[in-house]
């Protein structure tokens, strides 16, 4: 029994190949929201918390622990975030930072590598970068390194309320 | 370096041409995790973040890395189609033409970044893309010119083999094989070049920022020149080798008195 083949040229081959790549990558890039379109709005911090701590004693108990605000304020005392519990990033590439008493500082954001890192810029001369750890329409989760009472991974928890 | 392909080529030829462009591919693998915390060249990792995403469900990203290493595959694609398809008519043209598609990569990323270059997210996917192709151009030449011996951004496979030549060399057999010992010293090379070049970068980038793509550029310029120089000096020589050895077949006298000659050259 004679088995029948098509052969198919090879440019069809390449072509098809490159077009299903580009309209699967259409696809996905149409269906799903930027991480720079869905950090605009404001967000309000929920919670501080270790997520991860290296060379500690009780690590396991410390794990998870939320940090208390004193420490928190400790912790964030040298950073651009400091005292900030609202931060609003509007679509300029200005993030406001809302802090209880109600002062506000403007500092620049932007979202690198795959909108996985969101850095900050202040006066031009401080720079700081946190990871994004989950984006969605209305949590976001940002981990950076801490050294004060720990050294480990501090875990920022926010809420969107516009 | 570059005019020799696959298997005509010497260690030395394999060397020369690692060295350099290990050294390129960790400048820009550097300056990019630097500049846009994104890897140009660290292709494994990119698959695994494509996993990782795709386990999240974070199609956009999913979206994002797929393209990045579609790119680094295309640019080895045409980095070999080029070398393939070019060889025969001219193999100096077709292995230098996929370093000047990279350097025309580098150089836009250098002029983009320097002069317009506003931070965005759509901007920082897409001049990550262009190094990515790139890097695939440029590992898809060495790889091809080289019969596979060269991949200058592959360290992963790079450390498996040297991880295994070294553990054959603590037998005494292997510890003598020229062709063994060879490998693990274009190996060797190519790693410390490929971490000088990462250094040289973190370094330059405090100063120059998006300018230290100009200084890979000029790297990759020096291993272009360098092999356009030498084959101008190679056909000088073959032309006077030519003309000194048509000179030397140049008969003394005529045919006729030549044997003369030699008769009185035997007597004298």
């Amino acid at each position: 029994m004679h088995s029948v083949r098509k052969k198919i040229h090879p440019g069809f081959a390449y072509g098809g190949f490159l077009a299903g790549c580009l309209c699967l990558f259409l696809v996905l890039m149409t269906n799903a929201s930027s991480p720079d379109r869905l950090i605009l709005g404001t967000w309000k911090e929920v919670t501080w918390e270790y997520e991860k701590v290296d060379n500690y004693q009780d690590e396991v108990a410390l794990q998870r622990r939320v940090i208390d605000y004193g420490m928190r304020q400790l912790i964030a005392k040298d950073l651009i975030i400091h005292e900030a519990e609202q931060w609003r990033f509007l679509p300029n590439g200005t993030l406001q930072l809302l802090t209880r008493p109600g002062s506000e500082r403007a500092v620049q954001w932007s979202l690198k590598g795959r909108g996985h890192i969101l850095t900050m810029q202040y006066d031009q001369l401080l720079e700081e970068s946190y990871t994004i750890a989950k984006l969605t329409e209305n949590e976001l989760v940002l981990y950076f390194h801490t050294d004060i009472e720990v050294r480990g991974i501090a875990k920022i928890t926010f809420r969107k309320i516009r | 370096m570059l005019r020799k392909y696959s298997n005509s080529r010497s260690l030395a030829d394999n060397i020369q041409l690692g060295v350099l462009t290990a050294f390129s591919a960790g400048m820009v693998n550097v300056a990019t995790l630097i500049i846009f915390f994104a890897f140009a060249s660290n292709v494994t990792g990119h698959y695994a973040i494509l996993a990782e995403e795709i386990s999240k469900g974070n199609w956009y990203q999913v979206a994002v890395v797929m393209a990045w290493i579609l790119l680094f595959l295309i640019g080895s694609f045409v980095s070999n189609f080029i070398i393939i398809n070019l060889n025969r008519k001219n193999a100096y043209v077709a292995h230098a033409l996929p370093l000047l598609l990279e350097i025309a990569c580098l150089l836009t990323v250098g002029v983009y970044g320097q002069y317009y270059y506003q931070g965005t997210l759509t901007e920082t996917e897409i001049l990550v893309a262009f190094m990515l192709f790139a890097m695939g151009l440029q590992n898809g030449l060495t790889a091809s010119i080289s019969n596979f011996s060269v991949k200058t951004t592959h360290l992963t496979g790079l450390t498996t083999d040297l991880g295994i030549l070294f553990s054959m060399f603590t037998q005494k057999e292997y510890r003598n094989n020229a062709v063994l010992v060879g490998k693990a010293k274009l190996l060797t090379a190519i790693a410390i070049s490929y971490l000088t070049g990462g250094v040289m970068a973190g370094v330059l980038y405090k100063q120059l920022e998006f300018k230290v793509f100009y200084i890979v550029s000029l790297v990759i310029v020096v291993v272009i020149l360098y092999d356009y120089s030498k084959l101008r000096f190679l056909k000088l020589f073959n032309r006077r080798s030519r003309y000194t050895s048509e000179y030397k077949r140049q008969p003394l006298a005529p045919p006729e008195n030549e044997q003369a000659i030699k008769e009185v050259e035997e007597l004298v």
